[in-house]
């Protein structure tokens, strides 16, 4: 049976719904609204646009009693002593969610050793308007799995039942959200670009498939909590201090069966230290296919290491492999937000633009006055680039 | 029992993939169905653990029926067993209800080492692997850049992650997600062949057909849009004269930023205001 049913004597036949319905699952007949089961994929669609309240919804899954859940979770990661810059644009974009559905936020901080700290997070948490701070302290844990963070968050998901659930998109939450829900038995949509609140209380969660090309709404109508990651550097950090006295912060010890026991990291290969990642840096060097040869790229480097900036690279250096995949921005790379941008013979193709243009100030360098970078760069310098990496190099 | 299941996914060519213009919905006729790459890393890998400890190595998809041509490729490159699970009560499966239906047939099966792609091209959510080490409680691995090594039922791989690489150990059975890496992938054969696969559907695993296809699919996809952000800056402002527009395409169509500095040449007072930006 189909859980969507249209009340005959409400239904006017104004075809409203054929035109939303994007599967094509309604038709009239007998200048009555008609659903065809087969193509109906219960997003509710319909629903919400018939003014004359003639579709309704068979929940079949009553006893997950929605309404119930209430306030909008963002989970943070304290692994290294630090917490990275793009939760902060997270709990950014909830706090312009929690506008909406005027519902409280919650930071669960996932670390050890987080008693003695505590009045820390307060004034971190404090800048950005966050009322609720959970530190759930892993005291036995050695290293941070996902299958056991996985079993601590869907214990406190059952016990406080939160309506959304957040997560930064790095490696470990991108591994850590889908582990989660599947324990929740609920939806979870990867690497969000956006998120925005429907009109009937829904997380429309949206993101970028087949390659960027394709950009998807995607709600969890029946389920609770919707849970979702975030792509990093796509939200912008907004601040919304209160006072530090608003907050409550509840401190939990927790100490779990670990996986430890089967699954152990026996050692760790840290990149260069000087090697900063282009996610978080506030200077990038970006080499593009101007430089002209790998030892271009590594002057690039050199310089990049002596004043702590970051070195990212085009798709086009990328493939002449001057410059490792990890180092691209761009659509199919990263997506930066440095403070300040510096292009190093980048041409500047679209899919290049798309990864940078959030960047607060933009220099560009390139022998070719046409190049389009130059005309989005604050400072656009037209000329030799290995000439401005040798008299910078020695004024550095 | 199996040794090594490999997950793999059919796919549309992504880089093909065109758009309606009107309707803006995925144009899919003529667009080339591939095996994702991700996945054909994780072949690549179980292969090789084949070759290396005499391991039998079987292919799983779940799909329509063209999903048997992925499978044709895997036999083709050496897999030894191929499943596919097809049912029209699968249909519009999210990624938690494939992970379970997948889970339910690897059950079936009998499971040691399960391996499948970081994510799919498509739609890129690498949630599968998670997902099902979460239905049969197991233990995950993701980001994988290759099999290190594999004796008394432990394995060792390298991960990925923001700061470099973890070496990890796991006793199995367990499931690991694959990287692409730059290993140059030997090339299997796509067929439509029935002959070597093994079809399962709903029936034949142990699952309430409500927890599956739509029906079990907590998500719910809304709306598609074609990606504008291309369009912002290929836009032309149309209330400009022919000639104007026609500079601005020249230009590559971006729209200029109106406060920019333009240096024709370098000279010392660029360098020191560059310099001063630095610091």
């Amino acid at each position: 049976m189909n859980p969507i049913i249209i009340d005959k004597g409400k239904c006017t036949g104004c075809k409203k719904c054929l035109e939303v319905c994007i599967y094509n699952a309604l038709e009239i007949i007998d200048k009555k609204a008609v659903v065809n089961i087969e193509k109906c994929t219960l997003c509710r669609l319909c629903m919400n646009v018939c003014k004359f309240n003639a579709i309704s919804f068979f929940n079949i899954d009553q006893g997950k009693e929605i309404t119930s859940y209430k306030g909008i979770w963002v989970i943070i990661e304290y692994f290294n002593n630090n917490i990275k810059n793009s939760f902060f644009q997270v709990i950014s974009k909830a706090n312009e969610l929690s506008e909406i559905t005027k519902e409280e936020i919650t930071v669960i901080i996932i670390g050890k050793g987080l008693k003695q700290i505590s009045n820390n997070f307060k004034k971190i948490f404090s800048e950005y308007g966050v009322k609720n701070i959970k530190l759930i302290d892993c005291i036995n844990i050695i290293n941070f799995f996902p299958e056991d963070i996985a079993r601590i968050i869907f214990d406190e998901i059952i016990l406080y039942k939160p309506s959304i659930v957040l997560f930064l998109g790095t490696n470990f939450g991108r591994s850590l959200a889908p582990r989660v829900a599947s324990k929740v038995r609920t939806g979870i949509t990867a690497d969000c670009t956006e998120l925005k609140i429907s009109d009937d209380n829904n997380l429309i969660q949206i993101r970028p498939t087949y390659g960027g090309r394709i950009i998807a709404s995607i709600i969890c109508p029946f389920y609770r909590p919707q849970m979702a990651s975030v792509r990093p550097n796509i939200f912008e950090i907004k601040k919304n201090r209160i006072s530090m006295d608003k907050i409550n912060l509840e401190y939990k010890e927790v100490e779990i069966d670990s996986i430890e026991k089967i699954k152990r990291v026996i050692s760790t290969l840290k990149k260069d230290s000087k090697d900063i990642s282009i996610d978080e840096a506030d200077i990038i060097f970006c080499g593009g296919l101007g430089l002209g040869s790998k030892d271009g790229f590594k002057m690039l480097e050199y310089l990049a290491n002596k004043v702590n900036a970051a070195v990212g690279a085009t798709r086009a250096a990328v493939d002449k492999g001057w410059a490792d995949a990890s180092k691209l921005i761009g659509q199919t790379g990263k997506i930066i937000r440095p403070k300040i941008y510096f292009g190093f013979g980048v041409s500047g193709a679209i899919h290049h633009l798309i990864g940078m243009k959030n960047s607060k100030k933009i220099i560009a360098i390139n022998k070719d006055p046409r190049a389009p970078i130059l005309k989005i760069a604050n400072i656009a310098i037209i000329g030799d680039v290995h000439d401005i990496l040798c008299r910078l190099n020695n004024e550095l | 029992m199996e040794d090594i299941i490999v997950c793999v996914k059919q796919v549309p060519n992504t880089t093909k993939v065109k758009l309606d213009p009107v309707n803006h919905t995925i144009l899919r006729e003529g667009v080339e169905s591939i095996i994702n790459p991700f996945d054909d890393f994780a072949l690549e890998e179980a292969l090789f653990l084949k070759k290396k400890f005499n391991l039998k190595v079987s292919a799983l998809t779940m799909g329509p029926n063209q999903a048997l041509e992925v499978l044709n490729y895997c036999l083709s490159k050496g897999a030894d067993e191929a499943y596919l699970l097809t049912d029209k009560k699968l249909a519009g499966s999210d990624t938690l209800a494939t992970a379970r239906s997948l889970a339910a047939l690897i059950k079936k099966l009998g499971y040691k080492v399960i391996f499948c792609g970081q994510e799919s091209i498509d739609s890129s959510t690498g949630h599968i692997g998670p997902s099902i080490g979460e239905f049969l409680n197991i233990p995950q691995v993701t980001h994988i850049e290759k099999i290190l090594n594999y004796e008394n039922e432990v394995v060792k791989v390298k991960e990925k992650n923001e700061f470099g690489y973890n070496i990890i150990k796991v006793k199995l059975p367990a499931i690991f997600s694959f990287l692409k890496s730059k290993k140059k992938l030997k090339r299997g054969i796509y067929s439509k062949d029935t002959k070597n696969i093994k079809v399962f559907s709903l029936k034949d695993i142990d699952i309430d057909e409500n927890l599956v296809g739509l029906m079990g699919s907590p998500t719910r996809v809304v709306k598609i849009d074609v990606d504008d952000t291309i369009d912002y800056f290929l836009k032309v402002d149309s209330n400009l004269t022919a000639i104007e527009r026609i500079k601005i395409i020249l230009k590559g169509g971006i729209e200029e930023k109106k406060d920019r500095l333009v240096y024709k040449e370098i000279n010392n007072t660029i360098i020191s205001k560059l310099i001063q930006i630095i610091k």
